[in-house]
């Protein structure tokens, strides 16, 4: 559990930075993509959305390459802040401004991972700025809110779906060679009914997640541990590499918050 | 004061952000917001796509001959390491979004409302106008191959996708239509 809200903050920001590092490298190893006749043609998409016309109608790879750059030296810059104890705004503030110029830039293929990311940097960033106590733990509230919301939301989404219910969306998905595992699905072929088992878990392990905030918080780090061991075995499955790195980093904020909450109502139980 | 100011913003944020889960914030006047994906619809693979998609392309002449159905290249197989370092992730998003644009346009309805993916559709076209070099009066069709590579027993299914009009030419490129 963090000590406190500043190690919250710099746990954060550390564990979103290597995503952000990863991330910018990605789009630097397919500088193609936003050329002209790439899948991320601006004179194509420009005119498909209304802020589109936010940034200019010339913006081609270079510029592209260059902003996707920017994120990725962000991140780095956040990283040997934390290491040799220095401001984490310059870093912070490179990637949200890199991040809101690809948002709008390359709006295709985006995932949620790439959304918590963009969404965690923006928030840590008037923390940074600031270094207020006071909004410090804002940002902390909001990050560990917003990956309840996300989990909770996403598990009432699946909730819905008779695929995830039943098992078949995820037996289907693990048969894919895309998004899925030939060992996993000849597993979940030989015993179908772990599938649905497998799938009725995760939505309900989703819609629970905000219950960790009213844990215990020695159970409570047991619980978020194993929320971060099912990122690693969802990325080593489907190949779903940065949610490792935008998910986890909203933990350390949940165990700040869940153990706030626990001690405020210890000290309102002891006044 | 500023601090006061700060604090609010992240509960505004935030309640905007519960809104959008709850199937507010729907109206055009909110799109913008939407778009900058600072307030996301958390789904997480609600509805995902079961299926590997592989994209066909042929080219058809004024006769309506066509060449052999070909797959268009992209991402290659997953690798070892993509748990690690994934950069085809986002192709293989886009190739998914041009699969929803194909779903939903089977649809019935007929309504002009954005469809998902019609930008991926519309990338697509641009990228097969500018890497497939056309004889005057010839064009493009394209087709969608729904597989599942690890599961024994399925044959692979061939879906259309449509419809030609709203994209008969890719900016600045040879006309590619829908098949």
């Amino acid at each position: 559990m963090p000590a406190s809200p500043e190690a919250a903050l710099t746990a954060v920001a550390a564990i979103g930075a290597v995503g952000q590092v990863v991330s910018g490298a990605q789009l630097l190893a397919r500088p193609r993509w936003p050329d002209a006749g790439g899948w991320q043609d601006w004179a194509v998409l420009r005119p498909g959305f209304r802020t589109g016309h936010l940034l200019p109608a010339r913006f081609g790879a270079r510029a592209v390459m260059a902003v996707a750059g920017l994120r990725m030296v962000g991140g780095a810059a956040v990283l040997v802040a934390v290491a040799l104890g220095l401001p984490l705004a310059p870093g912070v503030a490179a990637v949200v401004a890199a991040n809101l110029v690809l948002t709008i830039r390359l709006p295709l293929g985006v995932t949620g991972a790439d959304e918590m990311g963009h969404v965690v940097f923006a928030a840590l960033l008037p923390a940074v700025l600031l270094a207020s106590p006071a909004v410090t733990r804002a940002a902390l509230a909001f990050v560990a809110l917003q990956a309840c919301l996300a989990y909770a939301a996403a598990g009432g989404a699946k909730l819905r779906e008779s695929g995830w219910r039943d098992g078949t969306s995820l037996r289907h998905v693990l048969a894919t060679a895309g998004f899925g595992s030939a060992r996993m699905a000849r597993g979940l072929d030989r015993f179908p009914a772990a599938a649905g088992l497998l799938a009725r878990g995760i939505v309900l392990g989703e819609i629970a997640f905000p219950l960790v905030l009213l844990l215990p918080p020695g159970v409570a780090a047991v619980a978020l541990g194993g929320v971060a061991a099912f990122h690693l075995v969802v990325a080593w499955v489907m190949g779903l590499n940065l949610f490792v790195w935008s998910f986890v980093a909203t933990l350390p904020a949940v165990a700040w918050l869940g153990g706030a909450i626990q001690a405020g109502w210890a000290a309102w139980g002891g006044a | 004061m500023v601090e006061a100011v700060v604090v609010l913003g992240y509960a505004g944020w935030l309640a905007l952000s519960v809104a959008r889960q709850i199937g507010g914030l729907t109206s055009r006047r909110w799109r913008p917001l939407g778009a900058l994906r600072l307030v996301p619809r958390w789904h997480l693979f609600a509805r995902p796509t079961g299926h590997d998609v592989t994209l066909l392309q042929r080219t058809v002449d004024g006769a309506g001959r066509g060449t052999a159905w070909q797959a268009v290249p992209v991402a290659g197989p997953r690798r070892g390491w993509a748990w690690l370092w994934h950069p085809d992730l986002v192709e293989r998003m886009i190739v998914l979004r041009v699969a929803d644009f194909a779903e939903t346009s089977r649809a019935p309805g007929g309504d002009t409302t954005p469809r998902p993916g019609e930008l991926a559709y519309r990338a697509l076209c641009s990228r097969l106008a500018a890497s497939t070099p056309l004889a005057p009066g010839h064009h493009i069709e394209v087709a969608l191959q729904l597989s599942r590579a690890h599961e024994s027993g399925l044959p692979p299914v061939t879906v259309p996708v449509s419809p030609p009009q709203p994209f008969g030419a890719a900016p600045g490129g040879a006309p590619v239509r829908a098949r």
